[in-house]
């Protein structure tokens, strides 16, 4: 194997070329000052490009926490808005406005009459409003059971029955529950 | 092997040792080295590469359910009855908040724990001491706050103290409280929906949670380029019901005051769209706040009795077999029908409320004077085949109402007619059935005598806003038209001047209805401790405007102690209500007179009272087809009854 490569090398034969033609010296002249403006315009070429991209980069980056300012405005007003409609269920709720009514010495329309165009003519009986008496909301616990106001004497029937209002057993349980 | 050797050899001789020996003991070097690391490679990615794999992965792998918005319940008119909002609990890692620093006068200096609970007291509203208590110490969680909404997280947040940190939840709110907990139902502090439309409908309001699953870092955050999965919940859709907050308020109020006021046990208020069976108020008392559960009062209670409470109607029933009696051709309006002082069906002997002689009344009578031996002898023929049984399920007794509210109950019809049965059935007792129930045999009165089945739900709306109605409920005709309006003409004499509920009055429209104050029905008295009947059910269910029906109203006061009579007690709930709602909705009043029925025979007068009318007015009198056994009352041997319910006072 070693043998085979050592005497590789002798089978290259030499050629013989037609002679070639008397060399002769060729003047290098004006490269030296061509040079220098390709530097230029290559070192102003590669500043600029690394001004441009460090110009893209502040705008893009400037953009981004532009985006992200206004993401969080925008998540932001979204948190407001739904927090503002609950509100305003809360406020729009019957019961509320009940009360408010209330306070504010408002009370429910008495009985309407109705006038018919056409001829002319009314029927149904007007009363003004407040004529039916006090209008009250029940509020707090009494809103939910009378206090307090079962009868000794049928106070096992009460149990028994609607197992202390808590009818309907499972239902029932489950309101004792923490919450 | 040799050659190995030898390079061994040669190269320990000098460096330039022959160079293709080395070349190829450093390959079987290295390729003893390699198959080593290709064995361990086969041994984890071949044969233990699931284990492995799944291992790494497992504690990489961080799974987040994200819960779905669950749907809003909102009234007929789209005000918002229960509503889900996003909230947050904070949470502390203890130690890493003793790490807060801030900025003061140019230097940073660490403030810790107390710091931290001095910034975030005022956002959070809690005591700055309290906060400290939860935000000093070692632990590297610890609940701070519950119930955060979103825009103050926001600010807590701005402050970057560390080691605070959030877990989403979403709150359930009932913005109409008690008022219409009973029918909107709650969720459990488990977020389980317990009672009402919410667990009816939980299929439709749930929703379907999200996932998020991503690979975190050892410090547990997402690693940016690892598998991550997100799957978006899909918010549940949002259910209407047919009900009028407005109404249901003024109903639900009323109801409190009334069942307060006399001293009752329970009270149920039913109001019915009369054309369209819809549901507009469903009033039940005593109830409960949704919005603190915890903090429930004695005697609060999660039930629907309008729907779960199965109860004996007692005289609201008549109409029922006094229709089938006109239906069947047994009476008209103005059948006489005589009535005697007392009245003996095999071994029982029934009375009426009142102690009276014979009493010469119409069939309109017989309804007007709530008369339970003129029940009676005026639908005696429904025995046969027991013919008004069928009556009883056309009008949707003993069966749900279809609505599926939870754990309703569909009462009691008897399957046969037999004992004495056969006769209390006729006037409302030996039989139960739910509020719901009774409103929806006025309404197929009042409806021409067509039965539209009763309906809660208006339709749904999934979360991009379409709006999908509920299908039209079905409709059968139960009596015929002529039958209806005869009947709902007799019903009016009920509040006329000699009916029962003469004082349910609102002025300007005539009022159809029925007075009933039946025997309640219990497990155990108090007496004994044996089941019977004890206290009254005190009801009135009628509907108005008579000429042109709009709603109906079924009210019923469960043992009321304080007066027990239906039109007593009921009746003015259903006189407020009924004057609400026919101003609210703007219905015109009836222009047309009350038919006003005769309710006495021609010549007989109500000022003979204890039985002594002029002579030529006594013997047999013809109620046609119904005369059976009408005379033999009088001579009753009176037993004692040991099935209740028989000789009870009821009207």
């Amino acid at each position: 194997m070693s043998a085979t490569t050592a005497s590789a090398a002798p089978a290259r034969a030499p050629r013989r070329l037609p002679a070639p033609p008397a060399l002769r010296l060729v003047r290098a002249s004006g490269s030296r000052a061509t040079r220098v403006p390709f530097l230029g315009i290559a070192a102003a070429l590669l500043t600029l490009g690394l001004i441009a991209v460090l110009v893209l980069n502040i705008t893009l980056s400037q953009g981004s926490y532009t985006v992200h300012d206004l993401r969080e405005k925008s998540a932001t007003l979204a948190d407001t808005r739904t927090a503002l409609d609950q509100d305003l269920n809360t406020v729009s709720s019957a019961p509320h406005l009940a009360q408010q009514a209330a306070q504010l010495g408002l009370v429910p329309a008495g009985s309407p009459a109705f006038i018919d165009p056409a001829t002319g003519k009314v029927s149904g009986v007007a009363k003004p409003a407040g004529a039916e008496g006090d209008f009250t909301v029940v509020t707090g616990s009494a809103a939910l059971a009378p206090a307090g106001a079962v009868a000794p004497s049928l106070a096992s029937a009460t149990t028994s029955v609607a197992g202390l209002g808590l009818g309907g057993g499972l239902l029932g349980a489950l309101a004792s529950l923490p919450r | 092997m040799s050659s190995g050797r030898s390079t061994r050899r040669r190269g320990r001789t000098g460096p330039h040792a022959h160079p293709v020996r080395r070349v190829r003991a450093m390959f079987i070097a290295s390729m003893f080295v390699l198959s080593i690391f290709a064995a361990q490679l086969v041994r984890i990615q071949g044969f233990d590469a699931d284990k492995v794999a799944a291992t790494a992965l497992a504690q990489r792998l961080y799974d987040k359910p994200i819960p779905a918005l669950r749907g809003q319940i909102t009234d007929a008119s789209g005000t918002v009855l229960a509503q889900s909002v996003e909230r947050y609990t904070i949470v502390a890692d203890q130690l890493s908040v003793q790490k807060y620093t801030k900025k003061a006068n140019g230097k940073n200096t660490q403030v810790g724990a107390r710091g931290a609970a001095d910034d975030l007291a005022p956002l959070l509203g809690l005591n700055a001491d309290d906060l400290f208590l939860k935000l000093n110490g070692s632990k590297r969680y610890w609940k701070v706050a519950v119930d955060v909404t979103p825009v103050v997280w926001r600010s807590v947040s701005k402050l970057a103290v560390p080691g605070i940190s959030v877990e989403r939840t979403t709150k359930r709110v009932y913005p109409s409280g008690p008022f219409d907990a009973s029918l909107v139902g709650v969720m459990n502090n488990a977020d389980v929906p317990v009672a009402g439309v919410e667990l009816m409908a939980d299929e439709a309001l749930r929703g379907t949670p999200g996932s998020e699953r991503y690979e975190t870092s050892a410090t547990g955050r997402q690693i940016p380029t690892g598998n991550s999965d997100y799957v978006a919940p899909v918010p549940g859709r949002d259910v209407r019901l047919t009900i009028d907050s407005d109404l249901q308020l003024y109903a639900q109020n009323e109801l409190a005051k009334a069942v307060t006021e006399r001293n009752a046990l329970s009270g149920t208020a039913v109001v019915m769209d009369v054309k369209t069976a819809q549901l507009l108020a469903v009033a039940n008392y005593p109830t409960f706040d949704p919005n603190n559960l915890a903090n429930a009062p004695t005697g609060s209670t999660l039930a629907n009795k309008a729907f779960q409470e199965a109860f004996e109607p007692g005289s609201t029933a008549k109409v029922l077999s006094l229709s089938a009696a006109l239906q069947e051709g047994l009476i008209t309006p103005s059948t006489p029908i005589t009535v005697p002082s007392e009245l003996k069906k095999l071994d029982k002997t029934f009375k009426d409320s009142e102690e009276h002689g014979v009493e010469e009344l119409t069939a309109t009578g017989v309804l007007a004077k709530s008369s339970n031996m003129g029940t009676i002898i005026a639908s005696d023929g429904l025995r046969q085949n027991a013919k008004i049984l069928r009556y009883f399920t056309d009008f949707g007794l003993g069966r749900t109402s279809g609505i599926g509210f939870p754990a309703e109950s569909a009462g009691q019809i008897p399957k046969t007619l037999h004992d004495t049965n056969q006769y209390t059935i006729m006037f409302g007792q030996g039989l139960s059935v739910n509020a719901v129930q009774a409103a929806s045999v006025y309404q197929t009165i009042a409806n021409g005598g067509v039965r539209v089945a009763p309906s809660l739900v208006a339709g749904e709306a999934a979360a991009d806003g379409t709006y999908t109605p509920v299908k039209a409920p079905a409709q059968q005709q139960v009596l015929r038209g002529d039958v209806a309006h005869e009947m709902s003409e007799m019903l009016e004499s009920v509040t006329g001047d000699d009916g029962t509920a003469s004082k349910v009055r609102v002025p300007g429209y005539r009022i159809a209805g029925k007075t009933g104050t039946a025997d309640r029905y219990v497990d155990k008295r108090a007496v004994d401790g044996k089941p019977g009947y004890e206290g009254y059910t005190a009801s009135f269910i009628g509907y108005a405007p008579a000429g042109n029906p709009r709603f109906v109203i079924a009210v019923m006061l469960q043992r009321p102690l304080n007066g027990h009579y239906g039109g007593l007690t009921a009746g003015p709930v259903f006189t407020s209500v009924m004057r609400y709602a026919l101003g609210k909705y703007g219905v015109p009043p009836d222009t047309a007179p009350a038919p006003n029925f005769p309710v006495w025979q021609p010549g007989y007068s109500a000022d003979h009272p204890n039985g002594a009318p002029l002579p030529a007015l006594m013997g047999p009198s013809a109620a046609r087809n119904t005369t059976t056994s009408a005379g033999t009352g009088a001579a009753a041997t009176k037993s004692p009854s040991p099935t209740p319910s028989t000789d009870a006072t009821r009207r």
